[in-house]
C-alpha cells in the first residue's frame, strides 16, 4: 500500500515533468524515471496501463513522421528538423498528452475504495482527501444511481417508455438521483463521520520500518529528486 | 451480551441507540448503524472489495483477529467485484454489519438494519454473535421482526410512545376501512418462460412461468439476492427480458415496450423512490403522471394526494424533504403512494420494515382490504406478518423459476 501510494506520487511528479519538460533528453528522462519507479515499486500492472495510454500517442506522432517522410522522400532531413527541433509543436503536444495521462492514471487506477487511504499516505489533508475520494466515489457512481433512479420511475409509472418519454421526464430523475445519492452524502457527513468517526478509523497507521523499505524509500527519494531537478530545470 | 431496545415507533429507540453508541465519554465511541442502507456506506467505494478493504476486511488487512475473520466469513457469498449499487437490500445489510464488526468498535448500535435479512442470516449473526462472547464490543439492537431476539440472556430495554406523538398505524386501519367497500377489475398476469440475468452474473430466471390472479395476496419469500426485487422491475418494464412473454389476461404485453398502467412498486429502500421536494410534491407529481397514464385498472381508489396525506396521518410531515423523514415514515409513504397510483397490480417490496408489530398488523388489514377490492397484489417479505392473509399464496423463487411454496 505504501509502496504504492509512493510509486502514485512519483507518477504524479512525473507527469508534472514530462509536461514541463524543455527538450526531448529531459522528455525522455522524465518517461523513463516514471516507468522506472513503477517497476521498482513492483506495479506492473500500473506501468502497463501507463504504456497502454502512452503508447498509442507516440505511435501516432510516429506514423505522423513517417506519413510526412513518405509525402516529401526528397526532404526528410528537412522534415525531422522541424518536428523535431527546438520549439518544435510536436514536442509540447506530446508532453501535454503523455504528463496528462500519467498523472491522470496516478490517481484513476488505485484500485476501488483505496484512494482515501492512498491521499492520506501521501499527507493529503483529511478533508481534501474526504473530498478527493468521495467525489470520486460519486462520480463513479453516478450513471448506476441515475439508471437505477430511471428504474424506480419506470416501475412507478412516472417515466413512460422510450427515449423521448424518459427525456421528458428528466426533472424527476435528477431529482430521485438528488435523493438517491447526494443527499445520502450529506448523511454520511453526519452519521458515518461524524458521529462513527470512521475517517478516523481509516487514518493509516505508522509505517512499519524494516531493510526493504528502506532501501524503497531511498530509491524513491533519489528519483523523485531527480524529477523535480527536471522540472524546475525545463520549467517555465 | 445484546441489549435489546424494544418498543414502537417514534418511541425513541433511534435516538437512544445513537446516543449510546456515539458517546464518547467511555473512550473512542462505537458504530451506530441505521436501517435505511446507503447512508451506512463509507461513499468513498462503489464495490463489495472497496468497501472491505475501506473497513480493513480485505485479504491479508487487520491480521488474524478472530471478529475480523468471521466478519469475513460472514459476507464470503459476495461477489467481491460486484458493484454496491446492483446489491440486493439483504446483500448490501449484511455487508454494513460486517463492515461495521470489522472496525472492532467498544459499542456497536444495530438500528433495524436485521430487518433486511433472511431468516437464514437472521441465526448465522445471532450464531456469530453468540460464538464470539469475547468480542470487546457491547451490542445494542433494535428490530421489530423478533426471533431470534432477545435471545436467553439478553437484556431487554423497553420504550413506549409519547402521547403527542403522531399514531399512523391507526390512520392506517382507517385508510383500510375506507377502502372496504370499494370494488374494481384487475387483469390476470401470466408469465411464460422469461429468462433474465445482470451482465456479468449468472441467471436470476431461467425460463420461469407463472401465473398470477388478482384477488390472491402472493406472498414472495426467497433468500436475500435470489430476484425477488428483480421480479418487480420485469414486470414493470425497468429490465427487459432476454427471453420469455408475458400475457395480461391473455394477450401479450411488453412491459419495457408499454406506457399502459399495469403495476406500481414499492421499494424496499423507499429513497430509491421518493423524490421531489417534500412529500406533498412527490405525490401529486406522482397523482398527476398516473392520471395521464392509460391503465389496466377497471374502477379506481377514488383517493387524491391530498386525501391520502391526511389518511395515512402524515399531515405533520407533508413538508418534510423525502431524506428528512424517519425512515418508518418514509417506508409507509412508499407504501401509500400505490393507493393513488391507479395500478391494478400493487408490488410491495418489504413493506414492514421499519414498522412494529401494531404496524405491521395495520399493513396487513390494508393489503387485506386491497386484495378484496379485485386488486392483484405481490408482497415481499422475510417475516409472517403476512402469511394469515386470507387465500394467502406463498411463493419462492428457485433454480431461476417462480414456484409456489415459502423458502
Amino acid at each position: 500500500m505504501r509502496a504504492d501510494a509512493l510509486a502514485r506520487a512519483i507518477l504524479v511528479a512525473g507527469g508534472l515533468a514530462i509536461a514541463m519538460a524543455g527538450d526531448w533528453w529531459q522528455t525522455i528522462i522524465s518517461y523513463a524515471l516514471v516507468i522506472g519507479a513503477a517497476i521498482i515499486a513492483g506495479q506492473f500492472r500500473l506501468m502497463g496501463r501507463i504504456l497502454l495510454a502512452t503508447t498509442p500517442l507516440l505511435a501516432v506522432a510516429s506514423l505522423l513522421w513517417l506519413f510526412i517522410r513518405a509525402d516529401n522522400p526528397a526532404d526528410i532531413s528537412q522534415v525531422a528538423d522541424t518536428l523535431f527541433r527546438q520549439g518544435s509543436p510536436l514536442l509540447p503536444l506530446l508532453r501535454t498528452l503523455a504528463g496528462s495521462a500519467a498523472i491522470v492514471l496516478a490517481i484513476a487506477t488505485a484500485p476501488d475504495g483505496q484512494l482515501f487511504p492512498l491521499l492520506r499516505i501521501l499527507k493529503m489533508p483529511r478533508s481534501v482527501a474526504t473530498l478527493v475520494a468521495s467525489g470520486g466515489a460519486v462520480a463513479a457512481g453516478m450513471p448506476a444511481s441515475y439508471s437505477r433512479s430511471l428504474a424506480a420511475l419506470r416501475a412507478q409509472g412516472i417515466v413512460g417508455a422510450g427515449g423521448w418519454a424518459q427525456f421528458k421526464s428528466i426533472g424527476q430523475v435528477l431529482s430521485l438521483t438528488w435523493v438517491a445519492t447526494l443527499s445520502i452524502s450529506f448523511a454520511r457527513a453526519e452519521q458515518k463521520w461524524v458521529g462513527n468517526g470512521f475517517l478516523r478509523r481509516l487514518d493509516p497507521p505508522p509505517p512499519a520500518a524494516s531493510k526493504a523499505d528502506f532501501g524503497r524509500s531511498i530509491i524513491f527519494m533519489s528519483t523523485g529528486g531527480a524529477l523535480l531537478v527536471l522540472i524546475l530545470s525545463g520549467g517555465p | 451480551m445484546i441489549t435489546f431496545y424494544d418498543g414502537p415507533n417514534l418511541s425513541g429507540r433511534s435516538a437512544e441507540l445513537r446516543r449510546f453508541a456515539w458517546d464518547k465519554s467511555g473512550g473512542t465511541g462505537g458504530i451506530y448503524v441505521q436501517q435505511m442502507l446507503a447512508p451506512n456506506l463509507s461513499g468513498m467505494a462503489t464495490t463489495v472489495s472497496g468497501e472491505s478493504f475501506l473497513h480493513g476486511l480485505a485479504p491479508g488487512q487487520g491480521g488474524q483477529c478472530h471478529e475480523i475473520e468471521a466478519a469475513r466469513a460472514f459476507i464470503a457469498d459476495l461477489p467481491r467485484e460486484q458493484s454496491l449499487s446492483s446489491l440486493s437490500g439483504g446483500q448490501l445489510a449484511k455487508l454494513i454489519i460486517a463492515c461495521a464488526i470489522g472496525a472492532r468498535p467498544s459499542r456497536l448500535a444495530i438500528d433495524g438494519l436485521l430487518e433486511h435479512l433472511d431468516p437464514h442470516n437472521r441465526c448465522a449473526f445471532a450464531d456469530f454473535w453468540k460464538r464470539n462472547q469475547s468480542n470487546p464490543a457491547e451490542i445494542y439492537l433494535s428490530d421489530n421482526y423478533g426471533a431470534p431476539f432477545p435471545g436467553e440472556g439478553d437484556r431487554v430495554r423497553r420504550f413506549s410512545r409519547p402521547e403527542d406523538a403522531p399514531d399512523l398505524n391507526t390512520a392506517l386501519r382507517q385508510l383500510g376501512d375506507r377502502l372496504g367497500n370499494v370494488r374494481v377489475h384487475a387483469p390476470e398476469l401470466r408469465l411464460d418462460g422469461i429468462s433474465f440475468r445482470y451482465s456479468g452474473k449468472s441467471d436470476i430466471f431461467s425460463g420461469a412461468s407463472f401465473s398470477f390472479e388478482p384477488g390472491v395476496p402472493y406472498v414472495l419469500k426467497g433468500p436475500n439476492g435470489c430476484g425477488k426485487s428483480t421480479l418487480a422491475r420485469l414486470l414493470a418494464g425497468s429490465v427487459k427480458p432476454s427471453a420469455g412473454s408475458m400475457f395480461v389476461d391473455g394477450r401479450p404485453h411488453r412491459p419495457h415496450r408499454s406506457d399502459r398502467n399495469l403495476i406500481f412498486c414499492s421499494f424496499q429502500d423507499p429513497l430509491e423512490q421518493i423524490f421531489g421536494g417534500s412529500v406533498a410534491d412527490y405525490l401529486r407529481t406522482l397523482e398527476a403522471a398516473t392520471a395521464a397514464r392509460p391503465t389496466f385498472l377497471s374502477g379506481g381508489l377514488d383517493t387524491s394526494a391530498a386525501e391520502l396525506i391526511s389518511a395515512m396521518g402524515l399531515s405533520e410531515f407533508a413538508a418534510f424533504e423525502p431524506f428528512d423523514l424517519p425512515r418508518f415514515v418514509a417506508k409507509r409513504l412508499a407504501v401509500g403512494a400505490a393507493v393513488i397510483s391507479r395500478s391494478p397490480w400493487l408490488f410491495f417490496d418489504e413493506p414492514s420494515i421499519g414498522s412494529d408489530i401494531e404496524g405491521r398488523a395495520a399493513l396487513a388489514h390494508l393489503f387485506s382490504v386491497l386484495t378484496n377490492t379485485g386488486l392483484g397484489l405481490i408482497l415481499v417479505s422475510h417475516g409472517s406478518e403476512f402469511d394469515g392473509l386470507k387465500d394467502a399464496q406463498p411463493i419462492t423463487i428457485s433454480a431461476g423459476k417462480i414456484v409456489e411454496g415459502g423458502e
